[in-house]
Parts: structure tokens; C-alpha cells; sequence
């Protein structure tokens, strides 16, 4: 009896170590590799930017790089995330790049109804909780805030390739060795038509606005925001981008623009332009596509407001 | 440790701390069957006693009759009731007249087929004179409810398990290590094999009529290795957890799949199902000592009840009336012996003779799986429609075909494995013993990833399969 568990503890710790050692090597492999073609914290470390882009999918899909690179003679990094509507992870993403990087002199926030205050530790919308999966073994005092964000349990944390293995990271593992490396200045623009076949006109959308309850929370975790802007040197404006006129309500809209006044934030609204007229200008209600974003640039490029926050 | 280091000074103990494990196990699933399961095992218990001690041959018959026809009613009654009330329903519309069936809205309580055969396999062995009934009650109840064959088998006789419960047990290494291999590959061929086949084998079982014939025939392979990893990899798990405790389990199955012809393949399937049956059953009925014909007729009858015993569905029945024709050319010209040992013994590569017999017995195994797995008749014909069909020549396709190249890899390590190991007692279980230990510890490590990285990454609970019969 001794002797079978004398063997059973040995061979206990050879898979201890074994999946330590397997973790640490797929870490090493994915270490600055997006696995899902999303970019991540290490990738926008050192990236030293002037102009940074917060928000969420409606951030990353219709701020071009590049427009503001050439036209704005400005570096800028798209950190928007994906699915994330709520002002925490924006204030979240900034704070974990003010960590990796010089504070960026412009920060860009796409703001409007759909945005929504929320909280860093208690947070409820867990989407791409795959993607942030890779920081939960172990979390560096850096990655914390992110684990705590998405409710990473103990056995994520601290049991050796469950995470990987729990959110499918395994093949994307394998996937990604001799992957290129990701490049921040490439734009996510979508160019396609909007499929309404698939994805009919409706007002659903609607619901997602933020209520006047919410209104005091959302101006909160502007004020909040603006604060670190503050601190760091850096200028906050924030820029309402246009939605299909189905879903555009004029009072909704306007809320936005007050909350940026009283908070004393320069607000450039686009949702009032005639855009929200045009559906070919987009590939879902609230998104634009390629040929949507390259007509806002065009408004973009020879607005007085935002060319006179570049230059102050 | 409770076991080998608390209790084992006493064998009273050691049998009470068994019994309390086995029915808080049970109780686990359902508490409210618990005294069902007591119930049961209270009357054998008693029912054995009565039979042993009475001289009169009409009180021992009675006792007998009591306790099969309580057992059996049980069953009739959870299993089978409903399917009844439904089947006459629906024999009656053919008069032209209508009821609506009054169906009992009870679940199935898990594993009542499997302890209802250990307990009526004691009573008919004490009425036939060839045990003694037991008289310590924890010593009979552990019988019955060893946790680890409770829900699914195996099912044991009294005639084999119950000396080991009576008989002070001794902690054997070796066997503890053999226990820990059969339970890792009994998971490897749960989780790996037969949960990743579940998921294709869903997904084109479940919409068969938009895929073509090429394709069901791949969700039949599915099924088939499916069906194979589950139920074998639980036998696997509950025999290697019981040589943990010290105690053998009746072996239940022994590669199917390499069978030269059906009644091989079921001396190699599910054993501990199909000795009952020849026992308690086919030999009672005359066996095959009594002409040709009674022979066909009692094979019918044997594999008719044991598509029966498997669920109250006419997919089970034609499922045992397909496997008694397939096997009556061997009964018929008496052949059903002919392959008592494994295939290709002692060599890697087997004979062309013997690929050939191979290949025909697990096609028509295949083929006979179609209809179990199947929700009803109708699926089953449309389904065997389909395979039929042209598009039996097309190209096989389901969503997700793609993601199914990680379970094919596994797949053909598995048999690769099973192939090497058949042997033995199970694949592994002489498995690079004579290795370096680092290199066997890190192939024991891959399997336990292997499993690991299917079971987290699993997003569906597939419960095994036989916990429903």
C-alpha cells in the first residue's frame, strides 16, 4: 500500500510538472500572437501611439488607423473590444495601456446610447472571455484587473492548462506557430453590403440603449475616464458615429452630447448626419462598412472641430 | 484510505463502509430510489432465506414466483408500462377505435434493469439448488449494490461475487495499478472516443434527411464506436475501481469489433448480458440440445428479449431479431463455436481470410446499430432509405465535418491501441510495462491530457448510454 502510494504521489507531480511545463511552452508560443485575428495586451505594448481609439466593436470597426496616421499626421492604436459596449473595459483597456506604453497625447472615445457604464469588478458580459483566457494562469499583477473582469474561477487560475483547454485556445495554439505577427496599423474594416436577407432591418437595437436611470452610472464612468485622461496628459474627445435611421432616436442621441457637455468633453456627433440615410453605408444597423467609413474620413477630415483638437 | 487503512481490520467494517458508499452513490442520482433499490434487495434477501430453509417444494416454488414476479414486475412497470399502453393504443386504431393511453409520467430509475438481473440470477440459482442463500444481510446488499457495477453493469452472480465479499481482501499492488490503467483507458474510450463520435453521431442521426447516403453511413460509424466507447470504456472504469477495492468484476467485454462472425461478436459483447441470458434463458428453453428447430427458436426468443431488455421500443426488438439472423447460419450448421479465440493470436497482422470475416461481421454489427440508435422505426427505415440511395456515392459532408479530424486521428489510435492490446484483459493493460517508467508515465500523462482537453473542453454532458436500460 505504501509503496502504490509512494508511486501514485510521484506520478501525480510528473503530470504536475508536465502540464506546468506544457503551459509555460504554449505560453511562449502564443506570447504576442493574436489567436483570433483580435488584437491583445501584449500586442499593444510598446506601441507608443499619440492617438488612441476606445469603445467597443463599433470602435474597432469604423476608426480607420490609417485615415488618422496620414491625414492627422497621428500614430494611433485601435483598442476597442469587440462585443464590449460597457465604459469599464474601455477605462480597463486604457489603464492596461497607459501600463504598456508613453500616454498617448489624443484619446478618441466612441461614444453614444449604446455605451453603458458598468464596473470593473462586477461586470456581467463575459463575450471573448476565450480570447482573454491566455492571462488567467497565473495573472501577472498586470493582467488582474482583466482575470477579475471576466470572473476567471480558481481552477482557470491555478490549475495548468485548464484554461487553455476549457476556452479551446489549444488549436488556436497550434495554429498560430509561424503565424504573422500582429500589426496594429492594419484596420478592421468591413467590406461588405449589409445582408439584410440574413440580418433583416429591425429596431432591436433600441433596446440596448442606455435608460435615463442609467444615465447618473454612464456619467460616472465618463467622469472616471476622463480623469486618468487627465492625469496621464492626455486629451479625451468623444466622437457618436452614425447608426441606420431606423434605430436613430433624436432624444436618445442627445443625451450623449449632454453628458459630454457637463463633464466638460468635446463631443463630435455624427449620428444627426444624413449617413443614417444611406444603407449601403452599412453592414449591420449599427456599424459601418468600409465604403461607410471612408465616407465618414471624408466629413472627418475637413471637420473644423476635430482638426482644432489636434491642434491645440 | 477509509478502506484499506480505516476499516481493514474488519471485514464487517470494510462491507458497511461499501454498502454506505454504494447507496449514498446511488441515492446521489435520486434519493427517492434508493428505497426501491432496498426494497428489492430486502426481498431477494428474504425470499433466498425462505427457500433455503423450507423442505416443501410448493413454499420454495412460491417464494421463488414471488420474488421473480415482484422483480419483474418492477421493471414492467418503470421500463415497460408505457410502451405497452402505447403499443395497444396504437394496435387498437386499427379496429378503428381510439384511446388515449394513460402513461405513467415516472422517470426510469437508473440501473434497475442491471441490479433486478443480480438479484433474480440469486434467486433462481438458490431455487435451483446451486447456492446457498447468503444470511448477512450487508454482506447480500453489497452484492447488489457495489457502487461500481450498480447503473450499468456489470452483471455479476452471486456464484462469483459473493466469495469475494465474504472473503477478507488483501491490498494486491499490482492489481491496484492494473485497476488505475483499465479506469484511464475506460476514461480515454468514454471521453475521447465515445463522447467526440456522440457529437457527429447526434448531428447526423438527428437530421438525417439533409445529408447524403455517404454520410449516414459515416454517422453509423459514429454511432458504432461510439456505442463501443461508451458502454465498454464504463465497464472499463467500474471493473478498474473495483480491483481498487480488491475485488474482480466479471469481465464485459473483450474487442468486439475483431469478431470473425456474430457469435463471436457476442461472446465478446457485453459477456456478463449474454452468459445470463444462455444461462438463465437459452439453456432453460432447451439450449441447442434439442433439434434444429427449438434451437432457431429459443436463439429468436433469447435475442428477442435482450433487444427487449435494452428499452421498450421497437427499434431494440428489431435490433435482437436482426442479430438472431444474422447468427443462425452458425447455429443452423453449427459454426457458433468456431471462433473461440482471439483473432490472429500471437501475430501483428492477420490473415486476408481473417480482415474479410472481420469486415463482414462489423458491417452487419453497424448495419444492426442503425435501428438502436434510431428514435423509431420510421427513422430507422429512412435512414437505411438514405444509405441505399445514389448519394451513397457522393462525397460525405455534415457542419462541422472539419472539426471531426482530431477525433478520426484518435480514432485510429484507439484502434491501433485496442488492436495491439487484444490479448489482454483490456488494451492497456501490458502496455510499455516493460518500458522505461519515465517514457510509460508520460504516455499515461497524454492520455490524461487527451482526456482532460475533451472533457473541458466539452460542451455537452453525454451521459452514458446504458445508465438508461
Amino acid at each position: 500500500m505504501k509503496k502504490f502510494i509512494l508511486y501514485l504521489i510521484r506520478f501525480s507531480l510528473f503530470l504536475v510538472g508536465l502540464a506546468f511545463l506544457i503551459q509555460f511552452i504554449l505560453g511562449l508560443v502564443i506570447s504576442g500572437k493574436s489567436l483570433n485575428e483580435v488584437d491583445n495586451l501584449e500586442q499593444t505594448s510598446n506601441i507608443n501611439a499619440t492617438l488612441v481609439f476606445l469603445g467597443s466593436s463599433r470602435c474597432w470597426v469604423q476608426f480607420d488607423t490609417s485615415f488618422f496616421d496620414t491625414t492627422f499626421n497621428q500614430k494611433s492604436a485601435n483598442i476597442g473590444v469587440d462585443g464590449h459596449s460597457e465604459l469599464a473595459m474601455a477605462t480597463l483597456r486604457l489603464k492596461d495601456y497607459l501600463s504598456r506604453n508613453k500616454p498617448p497625447k489624443f484619446v478618441i472615445l466612441s461614444f453614444d446610447p449604446l455605451m453603458n457604464g458598468d464596473s470593473e469588478t462586477t461586470n456581467e458580459n463575459l463575450i471573448h472571455k476565450d480570447a482573454f483566457a491566455r492571462y488567467s494562469f497565473f495573472p501577472t499583477q498586470k493582467n488582474i484587473p482583466f482575470v477579475t473582469y471576466f470572473k476567471y474561477n480558481t481552477a482557470e487560475k491555478y490549475i495548468p492548462l485548464y484554461s487553455i483547454f476549457r476556452y479551446k485556445l489549444l488549436d488556436d495554439c497550434v495554429k498560430s506557430i509561424g503565424a504573422k505577427k500582429y500589426d496594429p496599423s492594419v484596420s478592421q474594416l468591413v467590406d461588405r453590403k449589409w445582408d439584410t436577407l440574413h440580418n433583416p432591418i429591425t429596431t432591436d437595437q433600441k433596446k440596448y440603449y442606455f435608460k435615463n436611470d442609467k444615465l447618473n452610472a454612464v456619467t460616472k464612468a465618463l467622469s472616471d475616464l476622463k480623469k486618468i485622461c487627465v492625469q496621464n496628459n492626455c486629451k479625451l474627445m468623444c466622437i457618436q458615429t452614425p447608426v441606420y435611421k431606423v434605430i436613430y432616436e433624436k432624444t436618445t442621441f442627445e443625451r450623449t452630447q449632454l453628458i459630454c457637455e457637463k463633464l466638460n468633453i468635446p463631443f463630435l456627433d455624427l449620428s444627426g448626419e444624413n449617413f443614417k440615410d444611406d444603407i449601403n453605408l452599412f453592414y449591420s444597423p449599427t456599424h459601418l462598412n468600409k465604403y461607410g467609413v471612408s465616407k465618414m474620413n471624408l466629413f472627418l477630415k475637413d471637420n473644423v472641430q476635430l482638426n482644432a483638437f489636434f491642434k491645440n | 484510505m477509509l478502506y484499506w487503512f480505516a476499516t481493514n481490520k474488519s471485514l464487517k467494517v470494510q462491507n458497511l463502509l461499501l454498502l454506505v458508499s454504494s447507496y449514498f452513490f446511488y441515492g446521489f442520482w435520486d434519493w427517492r430510489f434508493l428505497f426501491l433499490l432496498v426494497f428489492s434487495t430486502l426481498l431477494d434477501y428474504y425470499t433466498g432465506i425462505k427457500m433455503s430453509d423450507t423442505t416443501s417444494s410448493s413454499k420454495k416454488r412460491f417464494w421463488f414466483w414471488l420474488s421473480v414476479s415482484v422483480n419483474l414486475g418492477f421493471l414492467a412497470v418503470f421500463k415497460y408500462y408505457n410502451f405497452f399502453a402505447a403499443s395497444f393504443a396504437e394496435a387498437i386504431t386499427h379496429f378503428g377505435l381510439k384511446v388515449d393511453p394513460w402513461t405513467l409520467k415516472i422517470i426510469l430509475p437508473v440501473g434497475i434493469s442491471f441490479y433486478t438481473f443480480h438479484g433474480l440470477s440469486y434467486v433462481i440459482d438458490i431455487y435451483k439448488g446451486r447456492i446457498k442463500a447468503e444470511k448477512n444481510f450487508i454482506e447480500y446488499a453489497v452484492f447488489v449494490s457495489f457502487f461500481p457495477l450498480l447503473v450499468a453493469g456489470p452483471i455479476e452472480r452471486a456464484t462469483h461475487l459473493l466469495p469475494q465479499i465474504k472473503k477478507k481482501r488483501v491490498f494486491d499492488y499490482s492489481q491496484a495499478v492494473n485497476g488505475l490503467r483499465q479506469i484511464l483507458w475506460g476514461l480515454f474510450k468514454k471521453i475521447v472516443i465515445a463522447d467526440q463520435c456522440a457529437e457527429y453521431a447526434n448531428t447526423i442521426f438527428n437530421s438525417a434527411d439533409s445529408f447524403s447516403g455517404s454520410t449516414h453511413v459515416l454517422g453509423a460509424l459514429f454511432f458504432t464506436m461510439q456505442i463501443y466507447g461508451d458502454f465498454s470504456g464504463y465497464s472499463d472504469i467500474a471493473l478498474g475501481t473495483a480491483r481498487l477495492f480488491g475485488i474482480d468484476l466479471l469481465r464485459n467485454f473483450a474487442f468486439p469489433y475483431f469478431s470473425r462472425d456474430i457469435a463471436e461478436f457476442w461472446r465478446r459483447w457485453h459477456i456478463s448480458l449474454s452468459t445470463w441470458f444462455r444461462d438463465y434463458l437459452y439453456i432453460p428453453l432447451g439450449g441447442s440440445k434439442s433439434g434444429t428447430w427449438k434451437k432457431i427458436r429459443n436463439t429468436f426468443i433469447l435475442f428477442l428479449v435482450s433487444g427487449f431488455w435494452h428499452g421498450a421500443n421497437w427499434t431494440f426488438i428489431v435490433w435482437g431479431f436482426l442479430n438472431a439472423l444474422y447468427i443462425m447460419p452458425s447455429i443452423i450448421f453449427n459454426t457458433n463455436r468456431n471462433h473461440l479465440d482471439i483473432v490472429a493470436k500471437g501475430k501483428v497482422i492477420p490473415s486476408a481470410k481473417e480482415v474479410f470475416q472481420m469486415s463482414l461481421t462489423f458491417s452487419l454489427t453497424v448495419f444492426a446499430w442503425i435501428f438502436f440508435r434510431a428514435i423509431d422505426l420510421e427513422h430507422a427505415y429512412s435512414f437505411i432509405s438514405k444509405i441505399a440511395s445514389f448519394s451513397l456515392f457522393e462525397v460525405p459532408y455534415f457542419p462541422g465535418i472539419g472539426t471531426s479530424i482530431p477525433t478520426f486521428v484518435f480514432l485510429l489510435l484507439f484502434l491501433i491501441i485496442e488492436w495491439l492490446g487484444r490479448e489482454q484483459q483490456f488494451a492497456i493493460e501490458s502496455f510499455g510495462v516493460k518500458w522505461p517508467r519515465i517514457i510509460r508515465w508520460s504516455v499515461y500523462c497524454f492520455f490524461i491530457l487527451a482526456i482532460s482537453y475533451f472533457s473541458y473542453s466539452s460542451e455537452v454532458n453525454q451521459q452514458f448510454i446504458y445508465f438508461q436500460f
